[in-house]
């Protein structure tokens, strides 16, 4: 396959990953909203939870649902959205890489693993997952500088790139610090931080909206833009 | 206020730690929400609506978590 189709298989993938997973934040919210209303007409349920032997009656069910819509459905699904685009990110630059490795030329790398690899493509992969590997550690900002230093893509814009920053670290805080906010936070997000130190992020369904369509936008247009530069 | 479609009073639920709200038909919305505005009552309105069995579609307002539940039911109880 051509190295232009797939940067657009690329594309695609995660695209069609966000749909589904909306889809999912969508349908399960509307499905308990139905749960809620079927309580409401007065119908009584009882479930049991065999593993941890937990029973829920319908008084409890929908406080049960209003949170779990309310903040677990959306914190779930904004971690997934995040993590679709770390994904893409890091696999359009692996395939920048494995396509232009000059840029790489000043690695060193032990002798043994020149030896132990099968050919010349092997040497670079490896390569190119070690310095994959350390930029992951860095902040978005950083990935960003490090895509365009090789690409000159030209894009995202200064905003977006602060955007989906503090989105990354809304995610981080909620996957490692039980979702209150701190210095760390605080210093990830940069400008476009929406908490301070000490408070509570929530996932409302505007930003969790709004990150769906930015993650979309910025997929699209670093894909269609590396696409039209090989093309 | 009453449901329109119900006829039965709106009111403010308090399940789960999320905040109260407030289910109101669609067809309803705007004059609820203009009541809310009066009364400097902060909230927001999910972005989907769901209709059951062909029944008017229904949306829910957020009051968010600092919402006064016992204040906003005042004021929708005040509204014929």
């Amino acid at each position: 396959m051509a190295l232009v189709d797939d940067v657009r298989a690329l594309r695609d993938r995660p695209l069609a990953e966000l749909t589904a997973a909306h889809d999912y934040y969508t349908d399960t919210k509307m499905a308990w909203q139905i749960v809620q209303k079927v309580i409401r007409a007065g119908h009584r349920i009882t479930i049991r939870n065999m593993t941890t032997g937990t029973v829920t009656q319908e008084a409890q069910l929908a406080a049960k649902a209003r949170d779990y819509v309310a903040e677990d459905l959306a914190e779930a699904t904004f971690q997934q959205f995040v993590s679709i685009f770390e994904y893409f990110f890091f696999d359009l630059l692996r395939l920048w890489l494995m396509a232009y490795p000059q840029s790489l030329g000043g690695k060193v790398l032990e002798f043994k693993n020149v030896l132990e690899a099968p050919d010349k493509d092997a040497v670079t992969f490896y390569v190119v997952s070690k310095v994959l590997n350390e930029i992951a550690y860095e902040r978005p900002k950083e990935w960003f500088a490090y895509l365009e230093a090789r690409a000159r893509l030209g894009c995202p814009t200064t905003a977006e790139i602060e955007q989906i920053g503090e989105a990354k670290a809304s995610r981080d805080i909620l996957a490692h610090n039980r979702g209150v906010a701190n210095r760390i936070y605080e210093s990830k997000a940069g400008k476009a931080a929406r908490y301070t130190d000490g408070q509570r992020i929530e996932i409302s369904e505007r930003y969790h909206r709004e990150t769906w369509e930015l993650i979309r936008k910025v997929i699209t247009d670093l894909s269609d833009t590396a696409a039209a530069k090989i093309a | 206020m009453k449901d329109v479609t119900t006829k039965q009073p709106l009111y403010v639920s308090t399940d789960g730690t999320a905040g109260p709200y407030i289910m109101v038909p669609v067809s309803q919305l705007d004059a609820v929400r203009q009541l809310l505005r009066q009364h400097h009552i902060p909230h927001t309105v999910d972005e989907n609506a769901i209709s059951l069995n062909g029944e008017p579609e229904v949306a829910v307002v957020d009051l968010g978590h600092g919402g006064d539940a016992k204040k906003v039911q005042q004021i929708l109880d005040s509204v014929a």
